[in-house]
This record gives structure tokens, sequence and C-alpha cells, in this order.
């Protein structure tokens, strides 16, 4: 059991708020998308959850521990940075030999296996990774690392479609096996989107939507049709993201799916249909 | 099994109808195992939650059955009942929308009859 | 194994590979010293005496010091090691060294003055070199050296530009505004120093412990400064 609270957590940058009064719990073994544009703060959250920095006001707990120079919360966490932080001269099997050290449940055998499936030479140091294989080896690295809570910041940086799709199986493999809580900031929202229970969506260092992926996507729809009739249905309705292609008019209406206006929508001679993680993110995050 | 990541459909559901279809389909048999909940899952990139919601909707319904420590088996009579409640919604998705629409075009009973005919002979 | 010593545990490896460098090159120049010295004095020309080993591994350490916060200390981070366990680590591993090289540096005096006219830091400044005042003076010494070393690195580490212009600046000020003060004083401040520094290293009596005691307060200083410095040390780029 590993609950993440989150507590009126705000950061000024001088006159500039990087993140402005946020609060969310996190339950124990749910797989969570961290998603915002960038500068939007997600680095800057991960960053305090695991005490990289420190916070102009606010709290971070972990199962009710403050996680400030914490080691025994500290160590519930393994954090995939986007940056690298290790040290350039090591070799990927050196840093896997350390980070048993630290978190004493790592799992070796799996680490070696998986950079055997992504063919990632053990051998090299640090410094000869390419992008690719750096996100893959922290990526390796945090899987095996067993411990209760992973981040992922950015993790499929830089890797190809054939080694991102093998990130997300063998995740998701990880997880079935071990259920642990899994959070994942990405900006790459159409290929996680189904991988994800529940999302967290900043906007301007602002959390703008805690919700599971099934509440968000049935938290709206799209509306298309001829503009003016669109127009007409929209009338009252609280609506975000149109496009329009000539006459044409689609048009994304923050409503529950199960209240859509059948009726009108025939009479309209409209047409429904199912927002897109990706395209509602847009919308909610595009002033 | 084929899961679409765009319908308007939720994909559980998607998932326990795409089962379903591979069980009409004679893929899976009745009394043979089906893939895990975390095949499943992995091998679609989908959420284990997700995965499981639209198994334990067939376990619910009983076509699916679990056999602990074993996994998860198609259950005799599966086939049938997915007959009889595809029949039900075949019934209630198209015959009820089209006495509906029949009615307020007042088509009688004998058009109804002729135009499925037609329809058949296509 | 305690979670702090495993810290030290990497510290430790950090230095391992510095360390046999430059006990290569210092092992290699006393055989070549005393291979030198041996045909010298049969040719009966050498009166030369030969010393500073000590203040070799005095600059070796206070060079460690300061190479020795960026890489271990993201490391560490990316480990989620908290500060305070990483600081403890540095300070067990910092002061072990330095008592191992203090250990090497007197036993090798001691080897070489077999065979060279061969004079330690401590027998040139305080006309003493028993086994165990070498020793502990060496340590005190070079833990000074780590220690000092480690302060400014992570005083750079942790200041912005601005900042690490004033810091860097700021000992060539206060020499300047000194020199000044001590000009207008007719050189008063300079008798002060020199008379606390004599006192404070124990020149005026020749006793090493009192170095030994003033090096210890300095370390502690930098060591306690060090705490101040890494209490909210964020990670940077």
């Amino acid at each position: 059991m590993s609950v993440i609270e989150v507590k009126n957590l705000t950061k000024d940058y001088g006159n500039t708020k990087a993140l402005d009064d946020i609060s969310f719990i996190l339950e124990p073994n749910k797989i969570y998308g961290l998603l915002g544009r960038n500068g939007a703060g997600k680095t800057t959250l991960l960053n305090f959850i695991t005490n990289k920095i420190f916070p102009t006001k606010g709290d971070i707990t972990i199962d009710g521990d403050r996680v400030f120079e914490n080691d025994k919360a500290l160590n519930t966490i393994f954090y995939m940075m986007e940056k690298n932080l290790y040290p350039e001269d090591l070799k990927v099997k050196e840093i896997f030999k350390w980070t048993k050290e630290y978190y004493t449940l790592f799992d070796m055998e799996y680490a070696n296996n998986l950079a055997n499936k992504f063919e990632l030479n053990v051998n090299k140091r640090v410094k000869n990774l390419s992008t690719g294989y750096t996100s893959i080896f922290k990526a390796i690295v945090a899987m095996a690392s067993n411990a209760d809570i992973i981040i992922f910041d950015e993790p499929v940086l830089g890797l190809d479609a054939n080694h991102r799709n093998m990130f997300y199986k063998e995740l998701i493999a990880n997880y079935s096996e071990n259920p642990k809580t899994i959070i994942i900031s990405t900006h790459l929202i159409e290929e996680v989107g189904a991988v994800l229970e529940e999302v967290i969506i900043l906007r301007d260092g602002k959390l703008i939507e805690k919700k599971s992926v099934e509440e968000l996507l049935a938290s709206a729809y799209i509306i298309t049709g001829e503009a003016s009739k669109v127009d007409e249905y929209l009338k009252e309705k609280n609506y975000i993201g149109e496009e329009t292609i000539g006459k044409f008019k689609a048009v994304t209406v923050l409503d529950s799916i199960y209240d859509k206006n059948e009726a009108l929508a025939k009479e309209l001679n409209l047409d429904f249909a199912k927002v897109e993680l990706q395209k509602l993110f847009i919308s909610l995050t595009s002033s | 099994m084929i899961l679409n990541f765009d319908s308007e459909k939720p994909i559980y559901i998607q998932l326990s109808e795409a089962m379903e279809d591979d069980i009409l389909k004679g893929i899976f048999e009745e009394e043979s195992q089906v893939p895990s909940t975390t095949e499943i899952s992995i091998s679609f990139k989908i959420n284990p939650a997700t995965a499981g919601k639209g198994i334990n909707m067939l376990v619910d319904e009983g076509i699916l059955y679990k056999k602990r420590g074993v996994g998860m088996f198609v259950s005799t009579g599966a086939k049938s009942k997915i007959h009889q409640k595809r029949k039900n919604a075949f019934y209630n998705n198209f015959i009820l929308s089209l006495m509906d629409e029949a009615s307020k075009l007042d088509i009688s009973m004998e058009e109804i009859v002729n135009m499925i005919e037609r329809g058949k002979r296509k | 194994m305690n979670n702090t010593l495993k810290v030290s545990k990497y510290l430790f490896h950090d230095f391992k590979k510095a360390m046999m460098i430059f006990y290569a090159i210092i092992f290699s120049i006393a055989i070549i010293l005393v291979f030198l010295n041996l045909k010298l004095v049969s040719q009966e020309i050498s009166r030369a005496r030969f010393g500073g080993f000590g203040f070799t591994v005095f600059i070796f350490l206070f060079v460690s010091g300061l190479n020795c916060f960026k890489t271990s200390f993201r490391f560490m981070q990316a480990n989620n090691i908290s500060r305070k366990r990483f600081y403890y680590a540095n300070i067990i591993t910092l002061v072990t060294i330095s008592a191992f090289m203090a250990l090497i540096d007197t036993t090798m005096t001691n080897v070489i003055k077999l065979m060279l006219p061969y004079n330690s830091l401590l027998e040139q400044l305080y006309k003493n070199d028993f086994f165990f005042s070498n020793f502990i003076w060496s340590f005190a010494l070079f833990t000074l050296a780590a220690s000092a070393g480690w302060c400014i690195t992570m005083l750079y580490y942790k200041c912005g530009k601005l900042m690490k212009t004033v810091v860097s600046l700021a000992p060539v000020l206060i020499i300047i505004l000194l020199a000044m003060l001590n000009n207008l004083v007719k050189g008063a401040i300079g008798t002060a120093i020199i008379k606390f520094l004599t006192v404070a290293l124990g020149f005026n009596n020749n006793n090493p412990y009192m170095a030994v005691f003033s090096f210890l307060i300095a370390s502690a200083g930098a060591f306690g400064l060090c705490y101040l410095l890494i209490q909210r040390m964020p990670i940077k780029e």
C-alpha cells in the first residue's frame, strides 16, 4: 500500500507560478497518466513528489509520511527522470549493480532479460548510449527496481515505434505480474491512452482534471454536421474545440455522453462521434 | 480478436463483443481455455483493469467461467447464450426502430415483409 | 549493510581509481628517487634532502574533495537517497580516506627514510618525527583538505551565476581589503594574522597537536557549512 497525497502544492518562480495550489490523492496499484503540454508543470510536480526540489508551499506524503528528506518514503518510489542523473562513465551493468544496493528488491535477472529483449548492450557506458537507448536503459532500471511506486517521465523519448510498442507491453506485463502504482508523464497520449486507468491533466501549473479515462471520455462527445445546425444544437451547451471545414463543423461538447440530445440531433441531421483522449486533451489544454 | 480504439464503444465492451464473436465463430470452443486478462491486456496494450472489466462481463453472463489457478474457460452452452443475447439485441436495436420508423412512414406489415424478402434476394 | 554505508561504498568505489593512479605515480617517483640517490651517493655528490610527499597528498585530497560532489550527488538522487544520508556517507568516506592516506604517508616516510635523506612535512615544520604524531597530524591536515574542497564545490553547485562570481571574487577582495587596511594600521593586521597562525599551528612551541586541533576545528567548520549547503540542494543542469 502506498497512497500518495499531494496537498496545496505551490511553487513560485518570481512572479510566475510553476505550480498553483495542486491537491490530489493517488490510490495504490493503478496506472496513472500525467498529461499536460510542455511547460505545464509535469516534471516540476514529479520532482516535488520525489523531493528533488522544494515547494514554496504545500506537502507531499506517502502513506501519511512526508517525503521531505525521508529515506523510507523515498525508497518506496523509483523515479525515472527525463534528465540523465547517472554517471556517464559507468557501464549499464554497473548501474544495475549499484541500483540493487539501494533498491534491494531490484531484479537483476529481469533487468538483464529486458536488456536482451531491447538489445541493450549492458557493457556500454552511459555516455555512449543514443537518446533512445538512454530512455530504454532508464526504463529498464525503473521496471526492475520493484518499487511500490514507479514514475516514468517521458519514458519513450527517442524510441522507435517498435520499441515503444515493446515498452508498453513489458510495462503491462510487469504491472500484471506485480501490481504497483505507475505514473507515466507523457505528451504522446494517443499511444498510452488505453494503458492508463486514470489521468491527471495539468495546464499552466494548475490541475484541471483528475478522472478515470473512462469517465473522462464519457464526459464529452463530438457533434458534427452543417455549421448553422451545429450552432443550433450548441445553444446553452458548454463546448470546446471547434473545427470548421467549409460548411461542415465538428465541436467537442462538454457534457455527459448519456445526456446527448438524440432527438434534436436527428431533427437537425447531425451526427455524434466519440471524443478521443488525444483530441479531448488538446481541447482541454489549449487556451 | 480486433479492437478498434476509434470506435464509439468503450474498449471493455468492444473486448467482450470481440470475445463473443470468436466464440460464435468457433475460434474458442466451449470448454476450451481463452486468453487470460494479462495476455489480453499485454497484446492489445490496454489497462488490465479495462481488460478485466470486459472479461468479467462475460463471466457474469455465464459465458465464461474461472477455473481456480488454471484460467478462464468457455462455458458449455455459451454459444447458444450469445445467440440468444444477440437475437434480443437484434430485436431491440433493429426491429423496434424499424417498426417505429415504419409507423411514421405508414408502412404496413405486409409491405415490410415484402421489403425484407426483396432485401434477402440482393 | 546499513544504507548510509552503502552510499559510502559507492563513494569509496568512486575514489578508488584516482587513488590508485595517484599512488602509482607517487611510488614510481619514490623508487626513482631512491635509485638516483643510490647512484649519486656512490659518487659522493649528493647532499640533497627530499621531502614533501605529504603535500602532494594534501593537494590530491583537496582536488578529490572538489570533484566529490556533482556526479555522486546526482547519482544518489537518481536512487532517491536523501541529502542527509548522502552527507553523512560523504563524511565517513572523506574522513576514512584521509586516515588511510595518512597511514600510508607516514609508513612511506619511515620506509623511505631508511634509504634516503628524506624529511616528512611534519619534520620540516616541527622537528618532530614520531610515527603517531606524524600520522595524526597528516590525518587532520588531509581531512581539512578534503572538507575544504568538498565545501567549495558544493558552494559553487548551489550558487547561481551571479553568486558564483561573488564567491569567486570574495577571497581576492578580502585579501586586497586586508592588505589596504594593513597598510593603514602599519602592518598590525599582518602581524596579528601571523601571530594567530603561529599559535594555531603550534609553531611557537613546536607542538604539532595544536595544529591537529586547529585543523580538526577548521574541518568541522567546513563540514558544518556543507551541512547547511546541502539542506535544500536542488538538482541542477
